[in-house]
């Protein structure tokens, strides 16, 4: 048995225990297997790499001659990486947890059925969804991602687990740092979402438990991911507390009530402010965050450390300098990394569990050095790229791989983002109080609420500045349906952007919900637009029309 | 006929003064309120933003100023030659140049309003102090710097708009930013010529306001007891008239309405007493459509209700500490984060103290704020064994139809509900 067939055995043993099997008969099984797959892995990953190299070097031909384009890798070096990366992603960080010989815990009884870590099977799916067409640095950039992300997710689970006295649940807009530095673990609520990348239906069943308790569907489907979750017994359950805000939008907002009501725990909430950029609300928000440190400390014993503090806000700040590089490569002429990625990076380390952590350094400092090797050798996300845009509002997260099907279909290289992009606030460590309130600063700063909520020219101020930076052949519009903070900038879009000489691509989606707009339907929006106002030829006609309604 | 059956018929034709004529074997689905010619002047002063009273105002020298919001103090905007206004646009019904900025799919409430702005209905306004409780009423302010009128009106410095950092939570840190606020918004108001904010002035203006809603009270009391003598929709305009007229100007015709209200008949012949509770709703049309069916509307907890508001502010201590205590704390707006409890328990009370029998919660289509809170609330109270219902509409009258089924169907229900509740209570059953 090939090493590639044991381990989607182990899958399938993996994907039985999160559902219905007997947990300690699946890990015996795993086990048997563990003793053959484990040198089979090491021989493949080590040893035998002619051997791989051969395979793959047959596979990419018999794909080539059944015409499969959407499937190439470019060159076999590349081949060969993805595979060990895919190995490692499901053996070292999904399947080898479970061989742990420590006795089970009692926690791990209500994992079953929920249906995020259900999903941990569809792993080559989305890697699939993620990297068809991607190659050289790009792909490496996008597969260590991938590997680092699923350890650190790795570490959490263990936490979630084992300590559930020390996890806080955490809204949008919420300063994990501070939970960090308290000791505590992260259970970010905005995880439930991601459930959407990996399979484009799975939030369905959210939506529905909302319109089944009365939620009207014309609100945002995004905060309803983690209230159907909530309404669906699918979050994690046993923490001590709650963190939650106002933030990323009113919806998310309205949402707190229900969440708060089906945790069922001591929830703190944060009120950022309109004006979040004011003295006044740097200052009203810094007390707030004290107030959660009291809050934090009550609930769950743990005091903060305001050395730890400082160390995780320094390498915060060490963050946002490489963070700034990251984006400077993209502006060039060949932007390395692609935009799905981009914001993967971004919003888990500026604004989600990553945040501040030592394993966020060791991430953005290996992305940055490819985007250098990339920059260095012209290399671009887009191998064969035509035109260059940039992408405002957030991008359709149900069809994650949409940046790479831009790509690949019309040639069209995403320099950068909405969610992304962004003023940064370093913070001064040099007191408490200096940190507070430059923390405060930083997390009002949030990823998308920092363009919709204030001021308008926040929303316009920072599109036409990341323009200057990129441009761009035309502007790249996700209009979600749901949102109102962004629809009703609707006519002034137009107008500005005619305004400042930018040609505007709109397109309608919605960001959880694909019975809404489903990828097709996207594509088809695109494609009209590409052809009627671009002129475009596609590098890739069989891109233009496609069923993946039913694919993960 | 059985003489429980007889019992139980005789009970339901006595519910409310009227419901099923047993004797006569029919229905009744008007309430049975005299015209007040005291109502006429009402009528006439909600059909209009620049009514007649507010061109009396304006005539003296006096300054409008529009707002939109509960978390606008409305005494910040009675000092000096000020009035207060609140932005409705019930008459607009196409919202082309609204839909075209906000988008189809933003709340129409919004829409009309930034509609009304654009075709000059508020173009004889000073000044525009947006509360900022949701996104798209902050997103109508922003559009004054980009569209016409207005946006000639501020680059000529004829004009100005002040979007308010309102609070979403209770705490200290909020409250103090809040306080900032409002005497940032004091300092732009006081651009205006003529306009000076002391703390005199300010006292002043909250006294005004506390007499001023005194007299709504003593209205709003006449739809309590048993014999009720003000219909939903008449003290609907009345409320809608206060908000949109200069207070003081409105006293006489509220006082005449009172000497009339003292008179009249107490109101019969409705089948259920209804609480209305949700975001906005400015057109009595709306609340004339529910009564029309047969229930009282007798308590109104929405945007442009009477509920909260009509308690008087301290005018004891700081006036600005006061009227930022008093609009953050009685605030029942679906943003105050945390305080869901509290606005339900709120909205319970007002069912003990106005004896209501249901409770319609309305819901104007793409408003984020209260998508949650309705579903919460009804999910509660019908746990709590009273009849609730969500009826769902679009800012401008429309629907009429439907919502009229739907109405009918549920005091169906809530007549039900009462009757099971009265023939336990008799042991019938």
């Amino acid at each position: 048995m090939s090493s590639l067939e044991l381990l989607t055995k182990a899958a399938d043993i993996c994907f039985r225990f999160l559902t219905d099997s007997d947990w300690e008969q699946a890990r015996n099984e795993l086990r048997l297997i563990d003793q053959t797959i484990v040198p089979t892995l090491e021989d493949d990953l080590e040893h035998k790499e002619p051997e791989t190299f051969s395979k793959a070097k047959a596979l990419m031909e018999v794909l080539t001659s059944k015409g499969a384009t959407r499937v190439y890798k470019g060159n076999i070096a590349d081949h060969i990486y993805e595979y060990r990366q895919w190995l490692n992603i499901n053996y070292n960080n999904i399947l080898k947890p479970l061989l742990n010989p420590a006795p089970v815990h009692p926690n791990m009884a209500q994992l079953k059925g929920k249906r995020l870590y259900r999903q941990a099977h569809k792993t080559t799916t989305r890697l699939r969804k993620l990297t068809e067409g991607r190659r050289g640095c790009t792909l490496r950039m996008l597969l260590e991602w991938e590997n680092a992300a699923a350890q650190f997710g790795k570490k959490l689970m263990a936490d979630y687990i084992l300590h559930p006295e020390k996890c806080v649940y955490m809204g949008s807009g919420t300063p994990t740092e501070l939970a960090w530095a308290m000791d505590l673990t992260c259970y970010s609520l905005n995880i439930q979402g991601a459930v959407r990348a990996i399979d484009q239906r799975a939030t369905i069943e959210y939506l529905d438990a909302n319109t089944e308790a009365g939620v009207p569907q014309d609100t945002c489907s995004y905060p309803q991911i983690v209230s159907g979750a909530a309404l669906r017994n699918d979050l994690i359950e046993g923490f001590p507390c709650a963190v939650l805000s106002n933030l990323t939008c009113d919806p998310a907002q309205a949402a707190n009530a229900l969440i708060e009501r089906e945790l069922g725990v001591p929830t703190f909430y944060l009120d950022h402010p309109y004006r979040f950029k004011s003295p006044d609300g740097r200052l009203s928000f810094s007390r707030q965050l004290r107030e959660l440190v009291a809050f934090l400390e009550k609930h769950t014993g743990h005091t903060l450390d305001f050395d730890k503090l400082k160390e995780i806000c320094e390498r915060q700040n060490r963050l946002q300098e490489l963070e700034v590089e990251r984006w400077e490569h993209n502006y060039g002429a060949y932007p390395p990394t692609p935009v799905d990625l981009m914001l993967a990076v971004h919003f888990n380390i500026f604004g989600g569990p990553l945040a501040g952590t030592v394993e966020a350094e060791a991430i953005l400092h290996r992305q940055v050095e490819l985007a250098r090797q990339a920059t260095a050798k012209k290399e671009s996300c887009v191998p064969n790229q035509k035109y260059r845009a940039v992408l405002w509002n957030p991008p359709p997260a149900s069809f994650a791989n949409f940046a790479n099907w831009i790509g690949r279909c019309w040639g069209v290289a995403i320099c950068n983002d909405m969610e992304s992009f962004g003023d940064f606030n370093l913070i001064d460590t040099s007191s408490e109080d200096a940190l507070f309130d430059s923390l405060g600063a930083k997390g009002m700063n949030f990823i998308m609420s920092r363009h919709t909520r204030g001021d308008i020219t926040n929303f316009f101020g920072d599109l036409f500045k990341l323009c200057g930076f990129c441009n761009p052949d035309f502007i790249i519009m996700s209009d979600h349906v749901g949102c109102h903070s962004v629809n009703t900038l609707t006519g002034l879009m137009n107008e500005q952007c005619q305004q400042h000489g930018y040609k505007l691509m709109r397109f309608e989606q919605d960001l959880g919900d694909v019975r809404v707009t489903s990828h097709q339907g996207i594509r088809r929006q695109v494609n009209d637009y590409m052809t009627t106002i671009m002129n475009a030829t596609p590098l890739d006609p069989s891109l233009l029309v496609y069923d993946d309604d039913n694919e993960w | 006929m059985t003489s429980s059956l007889q019992q139980m018929l005789g009970l339901q034709a006595h519910l409310h003064g009227g419901g099923h004529d047993a004797e006569k074997g029919v229905r009744r689905f008007m309430i049975n309120a005299k015209e007040l010619p005291e109502m006429e002047i009402f009528d006439e002063l909600i059909a209009v933003a620049d009514n007649s009273l507010v061109k009396q105002a304006m005539a003296s020298g006096r300054i409008p100023v529009g707002y939109n919001c509960y978390s606008a103090p409305v005494p910040l905007m009675m000092v000096g030659g000020l009035f207060p206004l609140r932005m409705r646009a019930a008459s607009i019904t196409d919202t082309s140049v609204g839909s075209y900025y906000l988008s189809r799919i933003a709340c129409s409430y919004t829409r009309s309003n930034l509609e009304a702005i654009a075709n000059g209905t508020y173009n004889f306004l000073r000044a525009y102090i947006s509360g900022g409780a949701c996104v798209q009423m902050i997103r109508v302010a922003q559009h004054a710097d980009y569209i016409s009128p207005f946006k000639e009106r501020i680059e000529n410095g004829d004009f100005l708009v002040y979007i308010l950092d309102s609070p979403n939570r209770l705490s200290d840190p909020t409250f103090d930013l809040y306080l900032a606020d409002l005497k940032r918004a004091a300092a732009k108001l006081s651009e205006i010529p003529g306009v000076s904010f002391t703390d005199e002035a300010l006292s002043k203006a909250i006294g005004d306001l506390n007499r001023h809603n005194a007299l709504l009270k003593r209205i709003s009391e006449y739809r309590k007891g048993k014999e009720p003598r003000i219909a939903g929709t008449e003290f609907h305009k009345v409320v809608v008239a206060s908000l949109t007229c200069p207070k003081d100007l409105l006293e006489k015709p509220m006082e005449n309405l009172i000497a009339a209200l003292e008179k009249r008949q107490p109101i019969t012949g409705y089948k259920a007493r209804v609480m209305i509770a949700g975001p906005v709703l400015d057109n009595p049309e709306y609340t004339k459509l529910i009564e029309e069916q047969g229930a009282l509307v007798v308590c109104d907890r929405y945007c442009f209700g009477s509920l909260p508001g009509m308690e008087p502010i301290p005018e004891v201590g700081d006036p600005w500490a006061n009227m930022a205590k008093y609009y953050m704390e009685t605030s029942e707006c679906s943003k105050m984060m945390g305080q869901f409890e509290q606005r339900l328990e709120e909205k319970n009370n007002y069912i003990k103290e106005f004896d209501v029998d249901g409770v319609i919660m309305h819901y104007v289509k793409f408003c984020d704020l209260w998508a949650y809170e309705i579903s919460m609330s009804i999910d509660r109270f019908l746990k709590a064994g009273i009849p609730a219902i969500k009826i769902e509409h679009d800012y401008g009258f429309s629907s009429a139809g439907q919502i009229k089924t739907r109405i009918q169907a549920f005091l169906e229900q809530v007549e039900n509900t009462s009757l099971m509740s009265q023939w336990r209570k008799e042991n019938l059953i």
